[in-house]
């Protein structure tokens, strides 16, 4: 069976709304009054609108589309981090989804800690973790702070960490289906990004079926095979990444 | 044609997960709350030391008439089992509110972060129970009141957990919920008989028929001191039913809504 053939991912009429009119941080009694009094009204956006497409084994898929077109929902959804509304998603392989690389990670705690607790939040057991320790040190060329703690650290080295145990993690899991949103940069400097642009590049080649979310359109045009253009929740158009990219600029 | 494979990841796999990432959770929330305190975990102490020798000043003060069996014993096992109860809720009560920011940018197993807060508990009620089997050894009751103590709390736990698992689910849904289970809780901790005893045919022993901390702490104390009309195989078996049931509920209440929890929070 041709890798081609092999479905990894199948949306099909996604729709997906928000209710605006919950108050996160407002009491019951708040909302209860809100609602019999009648000024608040329901206030729905619809984050996705029938979406529809389809991902094959391999096959790596930019979404793009301005901020709020729905981008981050539409991967969230295929994470099955939010509910859809209506309509189906098959998603089939194990996943991994990350949005930005820092999450998890504690100031309070030293970089040796927090490598162990990065590795814990995706999954990596303790003794996997202490396999792949020295790797993601000298990924992030952060040797002489092993025992040092996060909050002494400057936002770059904070980064370099971070995308350190991400990646390592991701190789480590080899996931069949990877969703990224917005980490394609490796914050820290220059070099660092350089160095992360590669290796991220690796984990894009290894095989796996790949939904990259991202303004970077270089990015897009230079990793994707095909490109979902998104508005308002809606499929606005989907094509080749150098078409889709290329009408996505012009507008 | 594209063809379509399933592969579903076992259940086993799912457990080990969030038991680990549980334990990570919980250790690091351990070594952060206790940091840059001078008294660190004792401070876990400190509420249900100070209340055990206020209670204990007032009952030989004002009530000294009253003649409870190895009384400071009684009364320090019901006020840490009632304070385990009210910390475990209470911070259940906020930890998926508290970490939206975190379960919308990760997949993690949400139960990971209950559980990892009722184990947080768990490790700083290990001081309590150190107090409570020195108590014990202390007044020469007999040592298997410390078996029975650490039995109740295992059992304790499960259900303690339960309710955890009920209250962070209510929690998303109303803010409301961590205003409301510290009255609660003071409510549980005057009609339950922590500093005082119930006997049977009053009104208050009949309420607390219906209160699942009554026999938890009936059975924590058992050796040490029985309950008149109580007998210790029905008391076990109803701790071991509210522990499975309680756990039961709570969990299947979490579960069924969890997955509103990203985009409620």
């Amino acid at each position: 069976m041709n890798n081609q053939d092999v479905l990894r991912i199948r949306i099909d009429s996604v729709s997906k709304s928000f209710d605006m009119s919950i108050h996160k941080n407002q009491p019951m009694l708040f909302r209860v009054v809100s609602a019999f009094s009648g000024k608040e009204g329901k206030k729905e956006v619809r984050a996705l609108d029938n979406v529809s497409f389809d991902v094959a084994a391999g096959e790596i898929l930019g979404v793009i589309g301005r901020n709020g077109s729905g981008k981050s929902t539409l991967l969230r959804v295929i994470a099955g981090i939010f509910q859809h509304d209506s309509g189906s998603v098959i998603v089939n392989g194990n996943v991994s989804y990350l949005s930005g690389f820092s999450q998890g990670l504690k100031e309070k705690l030293t970089m040796r800690e927090n490598i162990y607790l990065g590795g814990a939040v995706m999954g990596i057991s303790g003794s996997d973790m202490e396999a792949m320790f020295d790797d993601v040190v000298r990924f992030s060329g952060l040797d002489d702070f092993v025992d040092a703690k996060l909050h002494q650290f400057s936002t770059g080295m904070s980064a370099r960490l971070a995308f350190s145990i991400a990646v390592h993690c991701l190789e480590f899991q080899k996931p069949d289906i990877l969703l990224l949103d917005e980490v394609l940069g490796g914050g820290g400097d220059i070099d660092f990004q350089k160095k992360a642009a590669e290796k991220m590049s690796g984990i894009l080649k290894s095989g796996a079926t790949v939904v990259l979310v991202s303004h970077n359109m270089s990015e897009v045009r230079k990793n994707c095979h095909k490109v979902v253009w998104l508005e308002k929740g809606k499929v606005k158009a989907h094509g080749t990444a150098e078409e889709m990219v290329a009408a996505y600029e012009r507008e | 044609m594209l063809k379509v494979f399933s592969m579903t990841s076992p259940t086993r796999e799912r457990l080990r997960r969030i038991s680990s990432l549980s334990f990570s959770l919980a250790k690091v929330h351990f070594k952060l709350r206790n940091e840059g305190t001078y008294l660190g975990m004792f401070w876990y102490l400190l509420n249900p030391v100070v209340l055990f020798a206020v209670l204990l000043f007032v009952k030989h003060a004002a009530f000294s008439h009253i003649s409870i069996p190895n009384y400071p014993l009684y009364l320090l096992v019901g006020l840490v089992m009632q304070n385990y109860l009210s910390r475990s809720v209470l911070g259940a009560v906020d930890v998926i509110r508290k970490n939206g920011g975190f379960i919308r940018s990760v997949k993690i197993p949400l139960e990971s972060l209950v559980v990892a807060s009722s184990l947080n508990l768990l490790y700083a009620h290990a001081f309590e129970a150190i107090l409570v089997a020195g108590t014990i050894l202390f007044l020469g009751v007999p040592a298997t009141t410390i078996v029975f103590y650490a039995l109740s709390l295992l059992l304790f736990a499960l259900f303690a957990l339960g309710v955890s698992f009920a209250a962070s689910t209510l929690g998303v849904f109303a803010n409301d919920i961590g205003n409301i289970w510290p009255i609660f809780s003071q409510i549980l901790f005057f009609i339950t008989p922590i500093f005082y005893e119930v006997e049977p045919g009053t009104l208050l022993y009949a309420a607390n028929q219906f209160n699942p901390l009554y026999y938890f702490i009936s059975l924590a104390r058992w050796p040490a001191y029985q309950q008149p009309g109580a007998s210790l195989p029905v008391l076990l078996a109803i701790a071991a039913s509210l522990a499975a049931i309680g756990l039961a509920v709570g969990a299947t209440v979490f579960r069924m809504h969890k997955r509103k929890f990203a985009e409620l929070v």
